[in-house]
Formats: structure tokens, sequence, C-alpha cells
């Protein structure tokens, strides 16, 4: 298997086959670590997907300075919303959240798992949104699945700062509204 | 009759910047004249956003103000652009990281020297970036509160 940083070279340089093999790859990385931690903690322990991502890279990446961060943020945000809606499914029968509560768990990155019946909704949701406004749905998807900041999905993304706050601004009441109801 | 999402989206993104009410109201209904679902679909959207606004962006620094007499502060402290931080880092002009003692999926806790106003060791708890949302921040402020009542030897002291 090619390695991580070969595979973000070759996606940014527009290669659709490396970009296609790295989402695999971060996918595991990703879902044996998901793994470790569920089986180290108590039952009913939940997945911090920030946590998660961030060891992930140190894993695939290290600390080495390397400019691919974009490109893997998109694959990690991509297994992590994979990862969690499994996981949700996983859990049988949900646990009910209150519109309110759901609501709240949007602007706590990193916390989505202690809903699976949030995770399910925004699974759905966000594929809504992106036939609507693909750019605010990538926005999102980052934002809430791989819990990086939103100055940060701006990098990632290649958009100014001032874009992303305005496509998160627009998706957040987008899915408040639609959580709501 | 469908309502344009490219449309709606502008027109909450505009009409968001526009605190006054009636300044918004006027807005709106130039723009949406009598298109009562587009203008439905925005005025939805506005009130999932005032529920809980989003900071603007590039909210740096929450700080209190100086801290008063006690010694084992704890101080929330965010910043967006805040990097790795490592030990001799200073955070807010004068709180000198010297040890990690804690780290949770929120943030890290450090063993800080304050220069400012007095010279003292503290606790410092920061927020990981990303992690410093609202909701975030209202209960690191309610950790606050709790610990500000609390007097103990053993009970860290807040000011």
């Amino acid at each position: 298997m090619a390695d991580l940083t070969d595979l973000i070279e070759a996606a940014q340089k527009s290669d659709r086959r490396a970009a296609g093999e790295l989402l695999p790859l971060v996918y595991d990385e990703l879902r044996s670590l998901a793994a470790a931690r569920m089986a180290a903690e108590a039952p009913g322990h939940t997945l911090n997907a920030t946590a998660l991502v961030h060891e992930a890279y140190l894993r695939l990446v290290g600390d080495q300075k390397f400019d691919g961060r974009g490109h893997f943020f998109a694959a990690a945000a991509e297994a992590m919303r994979r990862i969690l809606v499994n996981h949700a499914r996983d859990r049988g029968r949900l646990k009910r959240t209150g519109g309110r509560a759901r609501v709240e768990l949007l602007d706590q990155v990193g916390s989505l798992d202690e809903s699976p019946e949030l995770v399910l909704s925004l699974d759905e949701l966000l594929n809504r949104l992106e036939t609507e406004d693909a750019a605010a749905a990538r926005v999102a998807q980052l934002h809430l699945f791989a819990g990086i900041s939103i100055e940060e999905a701006a990098r990632a993304l290649e958009v100014s700062r001032a874009a992303a706050y305005r496509n998160w601004k627009y998706a957040r009441a987008w899915l408040r509204d639609a959580l709501e109801k | 009759m469908a309502v344009d999402a490219a449309r709606v989206k502008s027109l909450f993104l505009a009409a968001s910047d526009l605190a006054d009410r009636a300044q918004r109201d006027a807005f709106l209904g130039r723009e949406c004249g009598v298109d009562a679902a587009l203008r439905e679909r925005v005025e939805a959207l506005l009130k999932a956003n005032d529920a809980a606004p989003l900071p603007p962006p590039g909210n740096a620094t929450v700080d209190s103000g100086p801290g008063k007499r006690n010694p084992d502060v704890i101080r929330p402290a965010t910043a967006e652009h805040r990097a790795k931080l490592d030990a001799g880092a200073v955070i807010s002009g004068h709180y000198k990281l010297v040890q990690k003692i804690g780290e949770g999926g929120m943030g890290e806790v450090w063993v800080a020297k304050q220069s400012e106003p007095i010279k003292r060791k503290v606790a410092l708890k920061l927020i990981k970036t990303g992690m410093d949302s609202k909701a975030v921040l209202a209960r690191f402020e309610q950790e606050r509160q709790a610990l500000a009542l609390m007097d103990h030897p053993n009970i860290a002291r807040v000011s």
C-alpha cells in the first residue's frame, strides 16, 4: 500500500486514483483507533471525533510539516461520518434526544457521538443540504465530523475564511431549523 | 411554488447581519415582495440562527480581567489561532506555561506562572482549538461560577 503522504501529494496534483485510495486508508486507521478506544473504555462511552482525527493524523502523517492537511481532513471527515453512522446503527435502540439538546450538540464539536440519533439525522440532513448547497454541506461535514475549526476548514477547502464562515453560518441555521422540526 | 435555495441563502446571510428588527423587516419586505414562501423560509433560518447566534469569526481570548489575591486560580482561556502549546509559551500576555498536568476531550490543564499583576503559580485551563464554541464557553463559565462559590483547601479557587 502506498504511503499516506505520497497519496496526498498525488491527490493534490489532482490524481483521482490517489484521492480514491486516500479515503480507505484514513477510514481503516480511524476505524481501528475507534475500535481500540471503545474496547478500552466502559460500555456506553462515546467517541471523541476530534481527538480520533488528530490522533490518526499524527499516526499517519506524524508531526512533519506538510501542506496536504486539507486532503487529509476531507477524507477524515468523510470516514468519521461513516464510522459514526455505523456505530449509531450498531447501538440498536436509539436513545431519544430532544430537539433542543440535539441543536446544542451542533456547537459542541467532537460530541456528536453522544447522540446516535443525532448522527443519523445529520447524515440524512447533510445529504439533503448537499443537493441544495454543496459548499455549505462541505464546511459542515468538515467541522462536525472531523472536528476542525471553521478557520481550518477554510484552509482545507482552499476558500477564504469569510466564505467558510458564511457557509457555516448558513449550514448551521439550516441544520438547527431542520433538527427542531 | 418551490423556493430558490441560493436566494434564501443570500437573503438569510444579508438579513442576519442586520441587528435592528425594523431594518431587517424593511429589508425582507423589499427583497421578498409578495413571495410569502420565500420570506417564511428566510425567517425560519433567521429564527434558528438568532436562538444561538454564531460568535463572529476570530473571537479570541476570553479573559475576565486580572486575577486578585487567591493562589491556585483556574482561568479559562481560548484562542482561535493557538498553535501547539509548549512549556514557556505565554498566554494572554502574562501566563507563562510551566508544565502540562492534564488533558481531556475539551482541552488541557497547565501549571503556569502569572507575572501580572502579582507573581504566583496558577492552574490554567485551556480550551482546545475548535472546542471554543459558545456552548463550551458557557460550560466553562458555569464551572467558574461554581468554583467561585466554594472555599476549601482542596478545591481550586477562582478569581
